[in-house]
């Protein structure tokens, strides 16, 4: 028997390692040419109904961790910073938008909601007047499958306080001043106007102005 | 019954503890049979005379991943509730030059770092107090700095949304790219040392 057949019998042997990395690279070309092939692990449809009781309980687990909501502040930050596939909608009836409306929202009633087309792959945030609605359009879009879907905590009046009107009480503490100065970044670059209740930097209201009928839109 | 237990509770906080405290042993464990728990070794991928980081490390994300889908794929796992950490991109690509930096300078990072001072090795363990010196300094400092940590948010960003295809495209260029590079990285081996 010659050196090289010898080498092929023994294990650890550098040809035998060979032939263990090659059938190991074979494994993963067949599995990942396969996978080129498999699409989407998730797929956008409801799911069986022997199943449904599992996905009934995903959604009760998201609601539980709070992964449902997103607050005022977090969405200002994703329209400010232009976040990729970003979609906020607006359910609230035509006599409730007169107050105003979120920059960049679209207004979709929400009975047309489940005919709304999303991208599998958009953030979807809708918002109503306080959160009922909201909370009921979140519950119809995830049922449907969407997965990057949230509604604003608080509605619209969160809105108008923690983004328009944000304030500073006296004798706040160093962590609630923190975040006055990222609200009041925010709020700025929506037109609004953070207050400081106890009357200390410039540049601050004073008074609790009336809230603007409109955010004013600015580069987005 | 599918995964991940430790979120459909079927593993309790200690039974989740205890997997984690195993998973972290054999990932160690491994970390050591692949000799990546020397200095010299993991510096050899930056003077390009010795890979084995590379094809370690990339050979641990193609299993990952591949083991990921195809369990999805028949129902064992549910991906949707495999936690995806959010993206931030400038405070992460600053934060990965710096890690980069960090790395090529001590010859090791945080894994190999905790197993090079498990095994007595007086380099791994300046990296590991330098390591949680640099976790409490960010910690300290960096909330100071909320618009820019939180800058350029992205969310839960996956390279399927980025790039608009099909979640299994990913995988089987994924898997391309990391045979390619293992045959690369054989050459460059070669040919550098």
């Amino acid at each position: 028997m010659d050196r090289e057949r010898v080498a092929l019998t023994v294990p650890g042997s550098r040809a035998a390692k060979g032939s263990v990395h090659r059938l190991l690279a074979w494994g993963a070309a067949i599995l990942g040419g396969l996978a080129a092939l498999g699409g989407d692990p998730a797929t956008l449809q409801l799911p069986a109904s022997s199943e449904l009781g599992t996905y009934v309980a995903t959604l009760a687990r998201e609601i539980a961790s709070e992964k449902d909501h997103v607050t005022a502040l977090d969405l200002a930050q994703w329209v400010r910073d232009k976040r990729p596939g970003l979609r906020v909608i607006d359910v609230r009836s035509a006599e409730e938008r007169e107050d105003g409306q979120i920059p960049t929202s679209e207004t979709v009633d929400l009975a047309a909601l489940t005919t709304t087309s999303f991208h599998d792959d958009d953030t979807v945030v809708v918002y109503s007047t306080e959160a009922v609605h909201a909370a009921q359009a979140w519950v119809l879009l995830r049922a449907q499958g969407y997965r990057e879907v949230f509604f604003l905590r608080g509605g619209w009046s969160a809105w108008v306080d923690e983004v328009m009107h944000p304030a500073l009480e006296e004798g706040a503490s160093v962590e609630a001043q923190r975040a006055f100065a990222r609200a009041s970044v925010l709020s700025r670059y929506f037109g609004g106007a953070p207050r400081i209740d106890d009357g200390q930097p410039s540049g601050m209201t004073r008074k609790s102005p009336a809230p603007p009928t409109s955010p004013r839109r600015r580069g987005c | 019954m599918n995964a991940p237990f430790a979120d459909a509770n079927l593993l309790s906080g200690d039974g989740a503890l205890g997997a984690a405290m195993a998973i972290g042993i054999a990932f160690g464990w491994s970390l050591e049979r692949a000799g990546l728990g020397t200095a010299p070794k993991l510096a050899g991928q930056f003077a390009l005379t010795d890979l084995t980081v590379f094809k370690v490390m990339f050979s641990a994300v193609v299993t990952a991943m591949l083991g990921a889908f195809w369990l999805a794929r028949l129902g064992l796992l549910d991906i949707e509730r495999v936690d995806v950490p959010e993206t931030y991109v400038v405070p992460q690509l600053v934060g990965g030059l710096l890690f980069g930096a960090g790395f090529s300078l001590c010859g090791l990072c945080p894994g190999t770092s905790c197993v090079a001072a498990a095994t007595g090795r007086g380099d791994g363990a300046m990296v590991v107090l330098g390591m949680f010196a640099g976790v409490l300094g960010a910690g300290l400092f960096l909330n100071r700095l909320p618009s820019w940590y939180e800058s350029t948010a992205r969310g839960s960003w996956t390279l399927p949304q980025l790039l608009h295809v099909p979640h299994g495209v990913v995988v089987g260029a994924v898997t391309a790219l990391a045979l390619a590079g293992f045959q690369g990285a054989q050459w460059i081996e070669k040919e550098w040392r």
